[in-house]
C-alpha cells in the first residue's frame, strides 16, 4: 500500500501497470523487480534494460564563479571539463571523508549538472549552500522535483534510442564519447543525454522533466521492444553496479571513509588549487591509508550481506559493505572495507554469516567486465 | 484440487508441510516464493540434525533477502533435497513437489496452528 509520505516518480502508474513488486527505497516507492531480478539483471547484460532512476537528484550550478567554487568543492579537476564533459567526482567534508560521489557535468560554458545520490539530494545541497562564499557569483538549485531520470543500459542500447533520429540527436549520440553530455529537445522540453551508466555495460542515462518522461519511456520501450528490452528494477540495478564494481553511497563509502580507502585515488587531483577535505588526503596519502574498500569472492557457497564481519586469523579485520550471488558469474562476492594492519592479502579471510563462519579470498575489481566496449 | 493438495497443510510462516509414508516434507510455500523474489541460496541443515518445533532449520535468500524456515514440530532430519542447494532457482517452478527441502521425522505431534489449504489462502489475503 502506497503510503501519503513515500514519494513517487511520474513513472509510478506504469510499475504498478507492469505489476512491479514496489517498495520503499528511502522515501520512495520504487519498483525493486517487475517479474524477477535474476533475468532482468542478465537481460542488461545481453539485450537492453530500461530504469526508472527519476529519485536520483539534480543540482544545478551557474554563475560566472560556478568553476571555482566546484574545484573548491569537490575532488576531481572542474577545470579539465570542458563544455559537454563529465566527471566522477567526490564532496568530501573536512576529514576527507566522501559527502556523497557524484558525476558533474558541465553543460554549458558557466553551468553545470550535479548527479547526486537519492539519499544525500539534501543534505548536498545545504553542504553546497554552506559553503558557498558571499563574494562567489553563483546559483545553486535543487531541481531535482522538476526532473525524472531515466537509464538505457546494455549492448543493444542504441536500438531503443531511434525515435530520437526525430530529434536530430541521434547520430550525435551514435559516438557520444564516455561521460559525455548532449542537450536535446523532446515533446518541447529540454532534455540530456549522457554516456554513462551504472551497471557496468554501455548505455547512457538521460534527464528529462517529469512532463516528458511517460512518453519518453513509452519512446524507449516501444523502439527497443524487438531487441528485448524490458524494465529494470532495483534489485538487478544494485547487483549490475557491485559486478561492475561501483559504490552506492550509504553501503561501501560514508562520510567516514576518504576516496583513498575507497581505492578512488584517480578521482582526487591533490595538485588543483585548495578544495575542501585537501589537507587531510594529502596527509592520508603521505602516510598511507589504514583501511581499504577490497573485492573479494567467496570460497564457500554463501551470500555476503552488508554489515557481516571479516576475520582473519581470529582477528576481525573488516566488514562487509556490499554482498551478492552475481548473476553473470555464478559465484558469490562483495566489497569489504578491511583494516590493513593485521591483514594478509595473499590468505583466505572468513565471513561471519550468521554464525558460521564461511572462506573468502582477495578479487579483482571490477567483477565483470563488459565484452561489447 | 488434487489429493497432494488437499492434504498439504501451511504454517503462518509460510512452510507446507506434507505427510508420506511415517514422513513429513516441508518446503515453503509459492506465495513466500513470490513475495521473496528469485531465490539465489538455499542453506540446508546435515541429515541427522535435531531440531524443536519452531526453530529455524535453514535459510531461503532472495537478491535481497534472507528469511529462515521454520521447523513445525519437533523431529530429525532424514533427507535434504540437496538439488535445491545446487540449484536454487528450480524451487520457483515446482516448490511442492520436485521443490520440497527436507524430510523429517517427527517427535510427536505437530504443533497445533497449522493451516489447511482454503485457510492458508485466506490467510494470506488469496482466496
Amino acid at each position: 500500500m502506497l503510503s501519503s509520505k513515500e514519494k513517487t516518480t511520474a513513472l509510478y502508474d506504469k510499475h504498478v501497470n507492469l505489476n512491479a513488486k514496489i517498495i520503499n527505497f528511502h522515501g520512495w516507492s520504487m519498483p525493486i523487480w517487475y517479474e524477477s531480478s535474476t533475468t532482468e539483471h542478465m537481460n542488461v547484460r545481453n539485450h537492453i534494460g530500461l530504469f526508472d532512476v527519476s529519485h536520483m537528484g539534480q543540482i544545478f550550478i551557474s554563475g560566472k564563479n560556478a568553476q571555482k567554487f566546484l574545484q573548491r568543492l569537490t575532488t576531481n579537476d572542474v577545470s579539465r571539463l570542458g563544455v559537454g564533459e563529465g566527471q566522477y567526482t567526490f564532496l568530501c567534508n573536512h576529514q576527507g571523508g566522501i559527502v556523497d560521489d557524484l558525476i558533474l557535468y558541465r553543460i554549458k560554458e558557466d553551468s553545470y549538472l550535479l548527479c547526486v545520490n537519492s539519499i544525500n539530494i539534501e543534505k548536498d545541497f545545504s553542504w553546497l549552500q554552506k559553503n558557498k562564499k558571499d563574494c562567489e557569483i553563483i546559483e545553486i538549485e535543487n531541481q531535482s522535483q522538476y526532473w525524472s531520470q531515466l537509464a538505457v543500459q546494455g549492448p543493444k542500447t542504441l536500438k531503443a534510442l531511434i525515435f530520437l533520429e526525430k530529434e536530430s540527436i541521434y547520430q550525435e549520440i551514435c559516438h557520444l564519447p564516455f561521460n559525455q553530455i548532449r542537450s536535446f529537445s523532446y515533446h518541447n522540453s529540454q532534455c540530456y543525454i549522457a554516456r554513462t551508466g551504472y551497471t557496468g555495460e554501455f548505455g547512457f542515462e538521460i534527464y528529462v522533466k517529469n512532463e516528458a518522461c511517460v512518453p519518453m519511456w513509452n519512446s524507449i520501450l516501444d523502439s527497443g521492444r524487438d531487441f528485448s528490452i524490458k524494465p529494470i528494477g532495483l534489485a538487478a540495478r544494485d547487483t549490475l553496479r557491485l559486478e561492475a564494481s561501483f559504490f552506492l553511497h550509504g553501503n561501501d563509502i560514508n562520510e567516514n571513509v576518504s576516496p583513498f580507502e575507497a581505492g578512488a585515488a584517480w578521482a582526487v587531483k591533490l595538485k588543483k588549487n585548495s578544495f575542501i577535505g585537501q589537507e587531510q588526503l594529502i596527509q592520508e596519502k603521505e602516510h598511507g591509508s589504514f583501511r581499504k574498500i577490497f573485492a573479494f569472492k567467496m570460497e564457500d557457497r554463501a551470500i555476503p550481506r552488508h554489515g557481516m564481519n571479516i576475520y582473519q586469523n581470529k582477528k576481525k579485520i573488516g566488514t562487509v559493505t556490499s554482498g551478492a550471488k552475481f548473476p553473470s558469474l555464478d559465484f558469490f562476492g562483495g566489497l569489504a572495507l578491511i583494516n590493513l594492519e593485521n591483514f594478509n592479502k595473499n590468505e583466505v579471510f572468513y565471513i561471519d554469516i550468521r554464525g558460521q563462519e564461511k572462506k573468502a579470498k582477495l578479487s579483482q575489481k571490477p567483477f565483470y567486465k563488459s565484452k561489447a566496449k | 484440487m488434487n489429493q497432494e493438495t488437499l492434504k498439504r497443510m501451511y504454517t503462518k510462516d509460510h512452510e507446507w508441510i506434507s505427510d508420506s509414508q511415517g514422513l513429513v516434507y516441508v518446503g515453503i510455500s509459492s506465495h513466500a516464493i513470490s513475495e521473496l523474489g528469485d531465490i539465489v541460496h538455499i542453506e540446508l541443515p546435515q541429515v541427522g540434525d535435531n531440531f524443536k518445533a519452531g526453530e529455524s532449520f535453514g535459510t531461503v535468500e532472495s537478491t535481497k533477502t534472507v528469511s529462515d524456515i521454520y521447523m513445525p514440530g519437533d523431529g530429525k532430519v532424514v533427507d535434504i533435497n540437496s538439488s535445491m542447494q545446487e540449484n536454487p532457482e528450480a524451487i520457483q517452478e515446482d516448490p511442492y513437489q520436485k521443490g520440497w527441502l527436507i524430510k523429517i521425522e517427527l517427535k510427536d505431534r505437530i504443533k497445533s496452528d497449522l493451516l489447511n489449504h482454503e485457510d492458508y489462502h485466506t490467510y494470506i489475503g488469496k482466496s
